[in-house]
């Protein structure tokens, strides 16, 4: 019976798809939660929320700014947090921190036409023109799920369209037809497609390796010291990716190619678990 | 001997041939050594001994213009000796006083060059008087000596003749630092000089000086062929009349002259002034005076006068809220015809009122500079007033469409970038996990598969009852063996005991069919033991079966009485083998 191997082979096959899924989930618990995060004291969030809007109406960004990250520490994570964080970053000048908080927002809320603009808006105002060398640019107009669905709208969607493969598998045992079998192969082909998504985008969340430039100017360096030839400069709100991370500095590559190294204090990353910095930053 | 004339004859040839080679000569013969600035020079070359040389080659010289007039071949015999030679003509028009060397001229002749004797000439500088004796000569003139810039001057060249010329070619200085426009066409007329009547060729130029200074305007010239009186008559055909009479190249040229342009005053320049030099007038016109609210009347501003009138700008017109102005292309008259440059400049505005009433058109001013009085001069347009009336709904109506087609949309300027608002809603506040794990979504996950893995199950099974009769019949041996023990239970209690011992038999047959395959009833006990051995060890089972067997089949045709209790309990024993052996035999 070939058709029942083949079959099993999916069946195999999507196990050790979710068995991926489970590695990347513990990759992403295996990083503790810092004693910041864990707000010992009793949060009214809706009053702290509130207050926070009538400071930054009020042009009070630094008090607007202290009550979104103590909201976000106390485990309200979502993108209209994050969003709101970044325009109180914005409104005092942080450029760069602006940006992380934009793109973390931009993790939950991938279709929102306020923070594209804002976030865009914030990269216009950067020093820094860096040209970028992006491979395939159409790729995003082409995968539209993969840059307008957030992982959890991935995954029902994968989910769904998984169902519906294994459903059509199920009446084609009952009842089979010409198209039949070209129907499940283009299910099949969208649930593979979709699963592909999916784990790339689980893969780019879980191992974040976008970093931000934090401090007004900042130099790039050959190695991780500050003895080491420097090699240019980078200003507030410069976006880079970070390669490799080793005592308190950072190997970048910017996306037009150039590679160096920065003190990891004045770079922050796009990593939900990092963000906002702590106090002492 | 025969040596001997061999070289008397050889020595003869080289002889010869150096002879022949020496012959070839240049001279260089001139008409006259001492001449005027209106003169010219008439120079022969001549090269002698030969007729096929190339044409002599005349250094340059800067001081005279060289015109060639052809060659002439001559061949002479003198005393049985054949000479030949060719002339070549040359006019040379001295451009500059002095005493000047001419060539020397040389030619290429069989590898050798050969160079004719210098001439030296003596070029006085051209003297005024002598001309009105002459029976040709040119004039020129200007009409001021010191204009201010863009004045106009008039500069008036003459030719003066008595006899006849042909191919007569006029060759104008310059005129730098001139702008120059033709004035009119050439003029004939007849003049008296001196006693002597002259046929007059006048052409006018009108300058306008573009910069201040000292300006020399070069001296003119003219080149023509001059028909020469003969002395002698040679015979009928050399008569002019007939065309045949002989010409001789003449050019002919006039002293240049100088200007001193003096710059415009700078007292009572105003910002109205317009940049025109002469005298001028403005006068404007309106098509109607009378007219409704969004009518179209035409506005003429017309500048008329002598001068630089290609200079002439349109007066500011000032922007005014009651009348909306549309400009046409300024049209230029250039009048050349009378003594001096002048023209006329038509512009033409539409105006079309936006408002009832009397309206006012505004007054046009410009200042000029007149040259004769030397003050800058005030030009002012005539007052002109317009009545407008109120325009009929219709043609309001008519208006308003054609601006609705009309208007044309603005960009949008953008005044200023900011960052869009804060998102104030407070769902803003439930978190939102974005981890992609749980519990639910792996069931999510599973379930369909499971569902998948069940229907297969299911299908492979159904398949196989189908098929297999032996396998459908063994899954259904306990089942069948359950109905039938409902009739015996019937049957304990039954008068006729008999049925109850074959209707046991008949179960337990059937079963132990149904499971092995075999039809049922036809079994014999020894059978079925053989049979049951391929399945259990247990070999008190299977005494049991056969036991129990062998007591049906005495309870059948025995007649043996058994109590309701001991065939409970047969019937039990019955169950709890098929039971046994319903989880031994497997197919």
């Amino acid at each position: 019976m070939p058709n029942r191997k083949a079959f099993l082979t999916i069946f195999i096959t999507a196990l050790c798809f979710m068995c991926t899924l489970c590695t990347a989930r513990s990759q992403v618990q295996s990083v503790p939660p810092s004693p910041d995060h864990i707000s010992t004291e009793p949060l009214d969030a809706p009053s702290l929320f509130m207050e926070a809007h009538k400071n930054y109406a009020e042009g009070m960004y630094t008090q607007a700014t202290l009550r979104y990250e103590k909201l976000i520490r106390s485990g309200i994570k979502n993108g209209e947090i994050y969003y709101n964080l970044g325009n109180s970053y914005f409104k005092m000048g942080m450029l760069g921190k602006a940006i992380v908080s934009y793109r973390l927002a931009e993790i939950y809320l991938p279709r929102d036409e306020d923070l594209k603009a804002n976030l865009s808006y914030a990269r216009q105002l950067t020093k820094d023109r860096i040209e970028s060398k992006q491979f395939l640019p159409f790729i995003n107009q082409f995968c539209f799920w993969y840059s307008t669905l957030n992982v959890r709208e991935l995954l029902l969607v994968f989910l769904i369209a998984h169902l519906l493969f294994w459903c059509l598998a199920v009446i084609m045992i009952f009842w089979k037809n010409e198209y039949s079998n070209l129907t499940l192969l283009i299910s099949l082909a969208v649930v593979v497609v979709l699963g592909a998504s999916l784990a790339l985008k689980l893969y780019n969340y879980s191992y974040a390796t976008g970093g931000v430039v934090l401090a007004k100017e900042i130099t790039v360096r050959s190695g991780n010291g500050i003895n080491n030839t420097a090699l240019f400069q980078l200003h507030d709100g410069a976006e880079f990716r970070v390669t490799k991370q080793e005592k308190g500095w950072l190997q970048i590559e910017l996306a037009d190619g150039k590679r160096g190294w920065v003190e990891s204090r004045w770079a922050g990353t796009c990593r939900l678990d990092s963000w906002p910095p702590t106090a002492k930053d | 001997m025969l040596r001997v004339k061999t070289v008397l004859v050889v020595l003869l040839l080289l002889i010869l041939a150096l002879d022949r080679a020496y012959a070839v000569t240049l001279t260089a013969t001139v008409d006259r050594t001492e001449a005027t600035l209106q003169d010219q020079i008439l120079l022969t070359l001549s090269v002698e001994g030969t007729q096929s040389s190339e044409k002599p080659k005349l250094p340059a010289t800067k001081s005279f213009d060289v015109l060639s007039r052809g060659s002439s071949t001559r061949m002479q015999i003198m005393n049985g000796q054949v000479s030949s030679s060719v002339d070549y003509n040359y006019l040379l028009l001295p451009k500059e006083a002095g005493t000047f060397e001419i060539g020397p001229a040389t030619i290429t002749h069989e590898g050798k060059t050969i160079a004719s004797s210098t001439i030296t000439l003596k070029i006085g500088s051209a003297n005024s008087q002598p001309q009105s004796q002459e029976d040709l000569f040119i004039t020129t003139s200007i009409s001021t000596k010191t204009p201010y810039v863009n004045e106009q001057i008039i500069y008036t060249f003459r030719l003066y003749r008595r006899v006849k010329i042909a191919n007569a070619s006029l060759e104008n200085p310059s005129f730098e630092g001139f702008r120059v426009e033709p004035l009119g066409e050439e003029r004939q007329y007849e003049t008296v000089v001196g006693g002597r009547t002259y046929a007059v060729t006048e052409i006018k130029q009108a300058l306008f000086p573009t910069r201040e200074g000292r300006i020399e305007i070069g001296s003119a010239k003219i080149q023509c062929d001059v028909a020469v009186r003969t002395r002698r008559r040679r015979g009928f055909f050399d008569d002019s009349f007939f065309g045949f009479s002989q010409t001789e190249p003449r050019v002919l040229r006039a002293p240049s002259l100088e200007v001193n342009v003096r710059p415009l005053p700078s007292e009572g320049k105003t910002p109205l002034f317009s940049g025109l030099v002469g005298t001028f007038a403005m006068e404007t016109r309106v098509s109607k005076t009378q007219l409704e609210v969004g009518d179209t009347t035409t506005l003429d501003i017309t500048i008329q006068g002598r001068g630089n009138i290609k200079d002439a700008q349109p007066p500011p017109f000032p922007s005014l809220s009651y009348f909306k102005v549309y400009d046409d292309k300024p049209a230029l008259t250039v009048d050349t015809s009378g003594d001096a440059y002048g023209g006329t400049l038509t512009i033409k505005k539409a105006l079309v009122p936006l408002e009832e009433g009397t309206l006012r058109v505004p007054l046009l001013t410009f200042t000029y500079f007149n040259p004769e009085s030397e003050k800058y001069e005030l030009c002012k347009s005539s007052p002109l007033t317009l009545q407008v009336l109120p325009s009929r709904d219709k043609e309001k109506l008519n208006l308003v469409e054609a601006l609705g087609t009309t208007t044309s949309k603005e960009e949008i300027k953008i005044l200023g970038k900011d960052i869009l608002p804060l998102k104030t809603s407070l769902s803003a506040l439930r978190p939102y996990d974005i981890h992609p794990w749980h519990w639910s979504y792996m069931i999510f996950f599973l379930v369909p598969m499971a569902g998948y893995a069940g229907a297969v199950v299911f299908t492979s099974r159904k398949k196989r009852w189908e098929e297999d009769l032996s396998y459908a019949r063994s899954k259904t041996a306990m089942k069948e063996f359950n109905k039938r023990t409902v009739e015996v239970k019937k049957q304990i209690t039954g008068k006729d005991a008999s049925e109850f011992y074959r209707l046991t038999s008949k179960a337990l047959k059937g079963f132990f069919g149904d499971k092995l395959n075999i039809t049922g009833s036809a079994l014999t006990p020894l059978e079925i033991e053989h049979q049951l051995h391929r399945y259990t060890r247990q070999k008190e089972r299977i005494e049991q079966v056969k036991a129990v067997l062998n007591t049906l089949e005495a309870g059948q045709f025995a007649f043996q009485q058994h109590s309701t209790r001991e065939k409970e309990d047969l019937l039990r024993t019955v169950k709890t083998l098929a039971t046994f052996f319903d989880k031994r035999i497997k197919k």
